[in-house]
């Protein structure tokens, strides 16, 4: 390893999923065969940084690893080979260790979920490649796999300077693709697999945290992980009894009403001023043409659909709301669950449209 | 007679495609919401306030889930809970068979005081099997679709009744 002054921060892969807590020492060395060290220094791509300062990341492009059993390794090492073909002048490592024991199966299971859902693959090569071009050189370095990750963790403590920092990160986003997310550790802190674990996953939690704190009114000056947790419960139990409570009271006022869905909704929309997509959403309150027997009920224009704002709603007229008898709709079979058997049984269910609409959106 | 789709394609771009969905998944909560509500009262005139109550209570979680997609844990909890009601009540519809179907529960007796995980857990539809992260993350979900819920129940509460 020619570069001694050069960052080496893949000390350590996140665990994603701490059901254990555990971390594979081996992954580390999997995760070198395939890079070199030296273009770190070259590379000049600017990257965004992740907010917490204490991770690097370092994520393999994965093409797919939804294959079971052990293939993850198998798949981690090409997706080490996919990146790496683009670069042609260096050489591809022979192997990755393939016969690993379940236990790091489970740790790359882990990480390469997190590195699916976190990160878009959608990163140059180039700089993923010189990234795995100076993992293999330090992992040709230092020899024995057991002794790199310490060796890098030293390393990495020593190399930990402000100004390496900052490349660092450049290059961390760059290798993004990767599936790892590597976590550095901080000046004066345990660099023990075990600890950096827990302090990615106490990280994550935290955000997770902060973001519920944004969610709940009234807890921005609550500091301190028990309060807030009462705070988010009691919040959940109230949205709860909420919705009993109004559902309660629908059902007391509602006999004697038929409600104007057009006015609710152009009162919900106006809520909302957006753009004007909302005439096209949602309404196969209109008819269905193959069931022809279920006519006349409700007819929306189709001049709704080009209707920029809420307006072409306000065409359903109530009148021809109120006889719901012969509602057609794509979401009977849903509705089932919710409403009592023997009323839906009178309706012709409509079975042809079923899922065909509602899955669009989600 | 014109049959709509949901439909994310739109001829006017849009400015702003997270408000689109936001208000493409509103528009469908409401319009769902709506619509099972009239189904109830059409369908159960004379049941109880407490029956009916319930079973709009079922359609605000249904409209909930089904806005919230399959994507998420709790809202996959919600419709298999629901779904799950709806074959018991096929199976058995009268409730003389009901004297077979005894669900037991152990018990197992968990000594330590419940955490403020455990009832976490218990309030969030489908926290039993989540580790502590993701049921933040699902909780945050359930509580941005529980107030768009409440919300949208408030409106229709105000709209009928004022």
């Amino acid at each position: 390893m020619g570069v001694d002054g050069d960052p080496h921060f893949m000390l350590e892969t996140r665990e994603v999923q701490l059901d254990s807590g555990m971390i594979a020492a081996n992954v580390d060395e999997q995760h070198f065969l395939a890079s070199a060290w030296d273009p770190i220094l070259s590379m000049d791509h600017t990257m965004s940084f992740n907010d917490s300062a204490a991770f690097s990341s370092y994520i393999p492009g994965v093409s797919d690893f939804h294959n079971g059993g052990n293939e993850q390794q198998m798949t981690l090492s090409l997706s080490f080979f996919g990146s790496k073909n683009q670069v042609s002048s260096h050489p591809c490592p022979a192997e990755f260790p393939l016969g690993d024991d379940n236990h790091n199966e489970k740790n790359l299971k882990g990480k390469k979920r997190k590195g699916e859902s976190e990160f878009s693959a959608s990163h140059s090569d180039p700089p993923l490649d010189e990234f795995h071009k100076v993992g293999s050189e330090h992992k040709k370095k230092n020899g024995s796999p057991d002794s790199t990750k310490s060796s890098k963790e030293k390393d990495e403590k020593k190399a930990k300077t402000s100004k390496h920092g900052k490349e660092e990160n450049t290059q961390n986003a760059d290798t993004s693709k990767d599936d790892y997310i590597h976590v550095r550790a901080k000046r004066g802190q345990a660099t023990n697999s075990h600890s950096l674990a827990e302090r990615v996953r106490r990280e994550k939690i935290s955000e997770r945290m902060r973001l519920l704190q944004d969610l709940v009114p009234g807890c921005n000056k609550i500091t301190g992980k028990a309060m807030m947790l009462d705070e988010i419960i009691n919040y959940v139990q109230s949205l709860q009894k909420q919705v009993e409570f109004l559902s309660m009271k629908l059902a007391a006022v509602n006999p004697e009403m038929n409600f104007d869905i057009e006015q609710i909704l152009s009162k919900e929309i106006l809520h909302h001023p957006q753009d004007g997509n909302v005439a096209t959403l949602g309404f196969s309150l209109g008819m269905n043409t193959p069931h022809s027997h279920l006519h006349g009920v409700i007819q929306a224009d189709v001049g709704m659909c080009s209707m920029p704002n809420s307006e072409g709603i306000l065409r359903l007229s109530t009148s021809q709301i109120s006889p719901m008898t012969r509602i057609p709709s794509v979401w009977d079979h849903e509705l089932q669950n919710v409403v009592p058997m023997s009323f839906i049984h009178n309706l012709p269910i409509d079975s042809e449209n079923l899922n065909g609409d509602m899955k669009v959106e989600m | 007679m014109h049959f709509f789709k949901c439909s994310q394609g739109n001829p006017n771009p849009s400015p702003n495609p997270n408000s689109t969905n936001l208000n493409v998944s509103k528009t469908m909560q409401t319009s769902y919401f709506l619509r099972a509500v009239a189904l109830i009262n059409m369908a159960m005139p004379a049941s109880s306030t407490m029956q009916r109550g319930r079973s709009i209570r079922r359609a605000a979680y249904a409209s909930m889930a089904r806005a919230a997609g399959s994507r998420r844990v709790w809202s996959r909890a919600v419709l298999r809970r629901l779904q799950h009601r709806r074959e018991r009540l096929i199976r058995r519809p009268s409730g003389a068979g009901r004297r077979f179907v005894i669900r037991r529960r152990i018990r197992v007796s968990t000594p330590r005081e419940p955490t403020q995980a455990d009832v976490l857990r218990r309030l969030v539809p489908g926290g039993k099997a989540m580790d502590f992260c993701n049921l933040l993350e699902e909780t945050a979900n359930y509580i941005q679709c529980l107030s768009t819920q409440v919300s949208l129940m408030q409106t229709v509460a105000d709209s009928i009744s004022g």
